[in-house]
């Protein structure tokens, strides 16, 4: 039977292959194509090869490599926040308690609705009048008026508070069921031995999930770094270019300023960076393995 | 400090933990609840009003009216539907087919899908755009079901192929004994074994779709989706941001999902952990 369906196998496989060829290894592969050339609006149907001129040109664009510069920044500050924070909202929802179940389950909902919309309701929430985030200041600083959007600093910040509130729950929630494969015997066997909190967990719960947080950190890793709706919701990349993450950049070099060629080298940059990501994290995954 | 005051305190600050959590997830939902319930001056009010307002549906009523939020749910569901329906059947035999006939030569256009998940849209997005104009699929509905198809296909491979995987070889040993073709195998033996798994994907890719704002954005422009719906709300007022109106938006995409995740948060969770941590 194997041998005989060997070739329906292959027949079954079409489907998905053509589709994801299609919407995604076709274009791309164009993208890098796309990069060599010229095809600003100004010589449209002329395209020509200039090498890797674009990719010069991204040397002495400084508003880009602020963009480059704030996504470095949302990335790692996000994704180290992520693990505090997740950890220990993990942590949290491992209890037995009698609230683990209903903080489960909102834990989700900021999972489960659209970043657009999480971003819309965060761009009102600081606004400086009648924003949630200044009205709960003022109930203890009466005066309190600060524009947060406004400033660059602020609204990085504002930003990067956003995509936590949306993503730490889910992060958190991943993190729950590794620690729950944790044999329980190990925290009595250690508590026996006299070592407190924190000391099991060092030695104890950070081991049995290590595995699983180095996977998780590779995938929240990269969607931060393609991160495009909670800027296109919240700051629009402003004030000037200061919250303009990569993605965003990208989208406006497409669709806005129809630079093509220039679009697609900075895509291809991002493509890189994302692949060093990948290498890198995988590696430190590997080591880690090893020396347990 | 003894053993009982020891564990007082920390059911003491493990209860403190929960508030603070339940309270940062909830008040800003609670606050576009709230905003979408009130008239426009009162949702501007500074300080917020938090009970005790006159509850006005007005917003609801002005958004099915004026921005024809039912034609937008229309058009998500059928996007949503569609691409449910292909994703779901493509993926399954594609699953099956790794799950049994996994070689060499077949790890390629394995890992090739779940490594496509890794490509961002932003990159892919021009050139794409190009293709679907040419093709004149932009703004069409078959357009957006290829597309919303292609987001949910890595993931759901990913996670039938692992359930596949667990069906014993046994099984379908025997049907091709009885004569059994191969369709008919995965349909009418593998397929109802595995509705435990699509029911889990089906859920988490739902949820995949009604969220997807870049590629509407990019590749519609008539047919709006109810998250496209939430940034064409200005365009009802000319100018400035109608901060109840986009809160009553959010709230009528809201909705849905909350009722869901309520549900079916067992499935969700399943769903989640077996596609990101298994990979």
């Amino acid at each position: 039977m194997q041998k005989k369906y060997r070739y329906v196998a292959w027949l079954m496989l079409i489907p998905v292959l053509l589709i994801r060829g299609f919407t995604s290894l076709y274009p791309v592969v164009l993208s890098f194509r796309n990069s060599l050339y010229n095809m600003s609006l100004l010589n449209r149907g002329k395209e020509q090869f200039i090498g890797l001129q674009n990719f010069v040109n991204m040397l002495s664009d400084t508003s880009l490599q602020q963009s480059f510069g704030f996504t470095v920044k949302f990335t790692v500050v996000s994704m180290i926040m992520h693990l505090i924070l997740g950890i220990g909202l993990a942590l949290l929802m491992n209890v037995k308690f009698k609230g683990r179940k209903i903080l489960r389950t909102f834990s989700l909902l900021p999972w489960a609705m659209p970043t657009i919309v999480a971003g819309q309701l965060a761009r009102f929430a600081f606004n400086d009048t009648y924003g949630l985030i200044n009205d709960l200041i003022r109930r203890i600083i009466p005066d309190f008026s600060y524009n947060w959007l406004v400033w660059s600093g602020s609204a990085q910040s504002a930003v990067i508070i956003t995509d936590l509130w949306k993503d730490i729950p889910y992060f958190a929630i991943l993190v729950l069921s590794a620690l729950q494969y944790i044999n329980n015997d190990l925290y009595e066997a250690a508590r026996i031995d006299g070592a407190n909190a924190i000391k099991s967990f060092w030695h104890i719960t950070m081991p049995g999930i290590s595995n699983t947080l180095m996977s998780l950190m590779i995938f929240f890793t990269l969607w931060r770094m393609t991160n495009f709706d909670i800027i296109y919701a919240m700051t629009g990349g402003g004030p000037g270019n200061s919250t303009s993450l990569i993605a965003y950049r990208i989208y406006t070099a497409a669709f806005s300023s129809l630079n093509l060629g220039y679009a697609s080298a900075i895509g291809v940059v991002l493509f890189l960076a994302m692949a060093v990501v990948i290498v890198g994290l995988t590696y430190a995954k590997k080591r880690l393995n090893l020396e347990e | 400090m003894n053993k009982r005051t020891t564990h007082i305190v920390s059911r003491i600050i493990l209860w403190l933990c929960f508030f603070i959590v339940m309270a940062l997830i909830v008040t800003p939902l609670y606050w576009m609840v709230i905003s979408s319930l009130k008239d426009g001056t009162e949702a501007l009010q500074s300080p917020i009003v938090w009970f005790g307002f006159d509850v006005t549906f007005d917003n609801y009523v002005k958004m099915i009216r004026d921005m024809r939020v039912d034609i937008m749910a229309w058009n998500t569901l059928v996007i949503t539907f569609f691409a449910l329906l292909i994703s779901t059947v493509a993926c399954t035999m594609a699953s099956y087919a790794f799950a049994r006939f996994m070689s060499t030569a077949m790890k390629i256009p394995y890992y090739f899908l779940l490594l496509s998940a890794m490509v961002p849209a932003i990159v892919a997005v021009r050139p794409l755009y190009d293709v679907f104009r040419n093709a004149k699929l932009i703004n069409t509905f078959p357009g957006l079901i290829i597309l919303y198809t292609s987001s949910l296909i890595p993931f759901s491979v990913l996670v039938l192929t692992n359930f596949c995987n667990a069906i014993p070889m046994g099984i379908d040993e025997a049907a091709g004994i009885d004569g059994a073709s191969a369709p008919k195998i995965v349909f009418r033996i593998i397929l109802p074994l595995l509705l435990p798994a699509i029911s889990t994907i089906s859920i988490v890719n739902f949820i995949t779709c009604l969220n997807d704002f870049f590629t509407p954005l990019i590749f519609s422009e008539d047919i709006i989706t109810l998250s496209l719906g939430i940034v064409s709300v200005p365009n009802l007022t000319g100018f400035y941001q109608p901060w109840e109106l986009i809160a009553t938006m959010g709230c009528i995409i809201l909705l849905p999902i909350t009722i869901f995740v309520f549900f079916s948060e067992k499935y969700i969770i399943d769903g989640l952990v077996t596609g990101s941590i298994k990979a």
